[in-house]
């Protein structure tokens, strides 16, 4: 049996925790994420390590050097940096070293969408400009198949918008009551 | 400047009182656990997060490692103590009103 294997798999800048259960499902098969481009996910098989995976959005990029009293913070508890992606970075810890969460209140989980959600809107921003010029264009050329492909792609946008905004609303309203 | 004291979260608190005796981030994690009797495991994340905070309002410092460069130290600062030692008077508060109108309702 191959130990490698690369996997084309996509996930919206809103579905991390989608995308967190699907690595860690990976890993509990023994598929341990080494690399990713944020497409396609590369795999090594262990019988032996087992991980657990999460990702986080951070402020900087995990490329710039701000990160790394973070990460080195991290390592204090086996706490690895597998990859990156624009500002996701993939982390894993092995199982053996116990549970592996990032966050354990409210504040800081709240913090976390706060970042994911302006680094969407910052996306959102650009592309959701040129997107609807477009679609004016294709409207009043009269071209329907691409104006309705158009809408399409603004919805998905809206929706992520709309999605970010639920999680982060259920969050505060949690955080009116407890910590 | 004068301090207005407002409730700390318990991980500030947790925290804080880690920070009595000089101490770096797993320590912290390992000793509020054990503290907490297992109720309280801080996440990296989240402890990392306070951490920076408190540095920047001044309520705790870091320390120069000798040993090991990489890993930093913490020590709480006088204005940590005097926020720690307001909450314990609220803290002390809640949990006399608590007990006693609870006692009432018996």
């Amino acid at each position: 049996m191959s130990t490698k294997k690369n996997v084309f798999q996509f996930f919206a800048l809103w579905q991390h925790e989608k995308e967190e259960t699907w690595l860690n499902q990976m890993a509990a098969e023994g598929w341990n994420l080494v690399s990713t481009t944020g497409l396609t996910y590369q795999f090594e098989h262990s019988d032996t390590e087992a991980f657990t995976y999460r990702l986080e959005y951070l402020k900087e990029s995990p490329r710039n050097m701000v990160n790394k009293p973070y990460f080195d913070f991290l390592a204090e508890s086996g706490i690895e940096v597998v990859d990156s992606f624009r500002n996701w970075v993939y982390l894993r810890k092995p199982a053996e070293l116990g549970p592996f969460d990032l966050y354990s209140d409210l504040d800081s989980r709240i913090e976390h969408y706060e970042r994911i959600k302006k680094g969407y809107m910052s996306i959102l921003g650009i592309v959701g400009v040129v997107l609807a010029i477009n679609l004016w264009d294709y409207l009043i050329t009269g071209e329907l198949p691409v104006s309705a492909f158009l809408i399409v792609l603004i919805g998905v946008l809206g929706w992520g918008y709309r999605s970010l905004s639920t999680t982060l609303a259920n969050l505060r309203k949690k955080r009116k009551l407890s910590e | 400047m004068t301090e207005t004291y407002t409730a700390l979260t318990e991980t500030v608190y947790y925290i804080l009182l880690a920070l009595l005796e000089p101490n770096h981030g797993y320590g912290i994690m390992q000793d509020v656990e054990q503290l907490s009797e297992g109720r309280l495991k801080l996440a990296a994340g989240t402890l990392y997060g306070a951490l920076t905070t408190l540095v920047e309002r001044g309520w705790i410092r870091t320390l120069p490692n000798p040993i090991e460069s990489r890993r930093i130290n913490y020590q709480i600062e006088p204005d940590g103590r005097q926020a720690l030692n307001h909450e314990l008077n609220r803290l002390e508060e809640l949990l006399a009103n608590g007990k006693k109108l609870l006692k009432e309702q018996k």
